[in-house]
């Protein structure tokens, strides 16, 4: 487990989800699970968060709320995406309401698997997203975003950017 | 006449756990009307019915919430029964009350944390929550699933609990029972919790008839319906069951029914592992389609539900209709918060206990 | 007082042992029946394909001209449909979920190579299951399922069908089978007693 050296702060969302991983999410802070050891705290403040948890398989509604929200954070920041319908739609797929995944919306960096997704899960869904933000910090990340139709392969680089809103500065097809 | 400004109220909001939108037309510090706005859960998993087999339906309609889930599997199941006109076994119906009433339990603990951390007291927070990973790991033992079970099917239950694990099942709830019971009455005996519910967003018994609040929500109020009356699963031979029914109609009086309700559910529990009769776990299903109109209703932790299945004699249902008790307390909801103060809109919201995924499907 | 009545509580918070189960430093014991992740045995696949077509998420591709069974990690709702339709039982659900990853996992899986068999067009390897059935060849995907005079309408082949494709009249001495429904599992060739079925 990687050394955590700051207490990163989580804001959470429920976009479209059944609530299912929405309260796997909040039994992590409580004690039996007690993510607060490592200093971790659920804020609501877009502003104060760096690591964005996300439920649910997005639905029309709520594109620009999740867009808000993203773009609201300070560079840099991790959004990782909670459970099943998070990352590919889930059982709501071929919904007529729904994009089906978070990825659809906004970039995203670490997924979480789960039907509602464990809190041992989500805890290390967490830590390692905590090591991809010390690699975006440090300036030398380079994702592969994996879009949700499996067609082309986005490389995106994080690395001094002033933008706060940047999502990707260079974009190459590979 | 004091000028009126707007605020608006979610969907991402640290207290709440429901995305539902709130316009809060208020004159100072006082809210005069709230005008609701919700659709941001709708998936319109209904229309799922023509692609999914009314057999594997089941996994959907049991991850429309994820607080009530076995109740929406139940109550599917029972509606698609009622088309094919079959009886289910009855040690699967002993087996899915007691599943029904965990997790009205679960829910009612889940509920009381987020009331407690609403206004501030963390702690309560903290120990109901972790009274409920108890439970929690009874779902994992039994079902293998601590959320989301997938063990109700049409036709009787997947899994089989076992005598001894029954047995095990009923003293951790002994346990439970002593704990909860203690800091149940502390907190309800408290000055400050006091003073913060009492008087709080009250619903006359007219008002709550008029407007259709179902749940603790009307059982608060003096309207004493409990759909577990109409002696569904195993309740007709449950003795311990009685509706609990207060007549205040604040937020002080639906709390003591949840609580009640709560200390209510784990002797009904324990009653029904004693009575729990041997037999049959489903009736297998072969060759035969749903066919016709049926409706089922349940007792949700949150009030009433129905569940509507329509089928047309193939192997997908042409029709699926869900109504959900949050459904019918968001007028109920609206009413309330007229004339309440900002600080507390989050209770009153918290009381009525929104489940907005349910509402939406 | 109150703080007599909650004296148990406090007390037990100040000398039971912490409830927090440390996770990351100590790993979880799961539960027997915890639902974590599918895995297969692929000796045991015929690759009928049945748990594809009742999966409710299509997490499970089966491509039998590449003889390989996948499964996406991250579009499985774990609900254990595949593992209860399954005619081979090669499927079970273990306890360990899947770790989370920055990509979408795809983990396929390949039927091993079995030596050739005598006879038929196709190619080979089929479920080892049973010994009298070692020499059969596999069916094809257009192989269509005969019945020969041997056949004394005992319904067997009908209730062990999991697609319901075969219909039996006992009195009236019928034998038929939907080749649209049937999915060349060959579940009912190895049922019949008489051995009166043929796939080809």
């Amino acid at each position: 487990m990687a050394y955590v050296t700051k207490s990163p702060w989580v804001i959470h969302y429920d976009g479209s989800s059944c609530n299912g991983c929405d309260i796997e999410v909040l039994a992590c802070l409580t004690p039996m699970y007690d993510v607060e050891r490592f200093g971790i705290i659920n804020t609501g403040n877009p502003k104060h968060a760096d690591v964005f948890l996300v439920t649910g398989s997005v639905n029309e509604q709520n594109i620009p709320v999740i867009k808000q929200i993203y773009e609201q954070m300070p560079e840099p920041k991790v959004v990782v995406a909670v459970g099943i319908c998070a990352t590919s739609g889930g059982v709501f797929k071929d919904c007529y309401n729904t994009m089906g995944g978070i990825d659809t919306v906004i970039p995203v960096d670490v997924y979480v698997p789960g039907c509602a997704a464990r809190p041992e899960a989500i805890i290390d869904g967490v830590v390692k997203g905590l090591g991809v933000l010390g690699e975006k910090k440090a300036g030398n990340y380079k994702a592969a975003v994996v879009q949700a139709d499996e067609e082309e392969v986005e490389v995106q680089s994080f690395g001094e950017t002033t933008d706060d809103t940047a999502v990707a500065t260079d974009k190459e097809e590979v | 006449m004091a000028k009126r400004t707007i605020i608006p109220f979610g969907p991402q909001h640290p207290v709440l756990p429901e995305p539902v939108h709130l316009d809060l037309v208020m004159e100072d510090e006082t809210v005069v009307e709230a005008i609701p706005s919700i659709g941001y859960i709708h998936r319109g998993l209904e229309k799922l019915v023509e692609k999914n087999e009314w057999p594997e339906m089941v996994y959907v309609i049991e991850r429309i919430c994820g607080i009530c889930s076995f109740g929406h599997g139940w109550g599917y199941c029972k509606s698609v029964e009622g088309n094919l006109g079959i009886e289910v076994p009855k040690r699967a119906e002993y087996l899915r009350t007691i599943w029904h009433e965990l997790s009205r339990c679960h829910s009612h603990l889940l509920w009381l944390g987020l009331l407690a951390d609403a206004f501030g007291f963390e702690s309560l927070f903290m120990h109901c929550w972790r009274i409920r990973e108890t439970i929690l790991d009874i779902f994992e033992d039994t079902t293998g699933g601590r959320v989301i079970f997938s063990v109700c099917k049409v036709g009787g239950v997947r899994k089989d609990i076992s005598n001894e694990k029954l047995a095990e099942i009923a003293k951790i709830l002994e346990g439970i029972k002593k704990e909860t019971a203690e800091i149940c009455d502390v907190f309800i005996e408290d000055g400050s919790v006091k003073s913060r519910l009492v008087g709080i967003g009250t619903l006359s018994y007219d008002e709550a008839v008029e407007l259709g609040a179902v749940g603790p929500m009307g059982r608060a109020s003096g309207v004493a319906q409990d759909i577990r009356t109409d002696g569904h699963g195993a309740y007709s031979e449950l003795e311990s069951f009685a509706p609990v029914v207060e007549t205040a109609g604040d937020s002080y009086a639906r709390c003591l029914v949840r609580i009640g309700e709560l200390k209510q559910s784990m002797e009904i529990i324990i009653e029904a592992i004693e009575k729990i009769p041997d037999g049959e776990l489903e009736v297998v299903i072969k060759g035969k389609n749903p066919e016709g109109n049926f409706v089922a209703r349940l007792e949700q932790p949150r009030g009433e539900a129905y569940y509507y299945s329509k089928g047309n004699g193939s192997k997908f249902l042409e029709r699926i209709r869900v109504r959900t008790p949050t459904n019918a307390n968001i007028p109920a909801l609206v009413k309330t918060l007229q004339g309440c103060d900002l600080a507390d809109v989050p209770i009153l919201i918290l009381t009525i206990d929104p489940c907005i995924s349910c509402t939406e499907r | 007082m109150a703080i007599l009545k909650i004296g148990k509580t406090v007390l037990g918070s100040l000398f039971n042992k912490p409830a927090t189960l440390m996770y990351p430093v100590i790993p979880r014991e799961y539960k027997e029946l915890t639902r974590g992740h599918i895995d297969i045995v692929m000796e045991d696949c015929i690759l009928c394909g049945i748990c594809s077509r009742k999966c409710p998420t299509n997490a499970i591709t089966v491509d039998r001209a590449a003889k390989t069974w996948s499964i996406q990690r991250m579009q499985c709702i774990q609900c254990s449909c595949c593992v209860d339709v399954c005619p081979k039982k090669c499927l079970t659900n273990e306890s360990t979920y899947t770790t989370p990853d920055v990509i979408k996992i795809v983990d396929t899986f390949e039927q091993p190579e079995k030596p050739a068999a005598a006879g038929a067009a196709t190619s080979p390897a089929t479920s080892p299951a049973t010994a009298d059935t070692a020499a059969a060849p596999a069916p094809s995907a257009d192989a269509t399922l005969k019945v020969n005079d041997t056949c004394v309408f005992c319904t067997l082949c009908a209730k062990k069908c999991p697609v319901g494709a075969i219909t039996v009249d006992r009195e009236a001495k019928t034998w038929s089978v939907d080749n649209d429904a049937c999915v060349k599992c060959g579940v009912c060739v190895e049922a019949c007693p008489k051995k009166s079925l043929e796939l080809s």
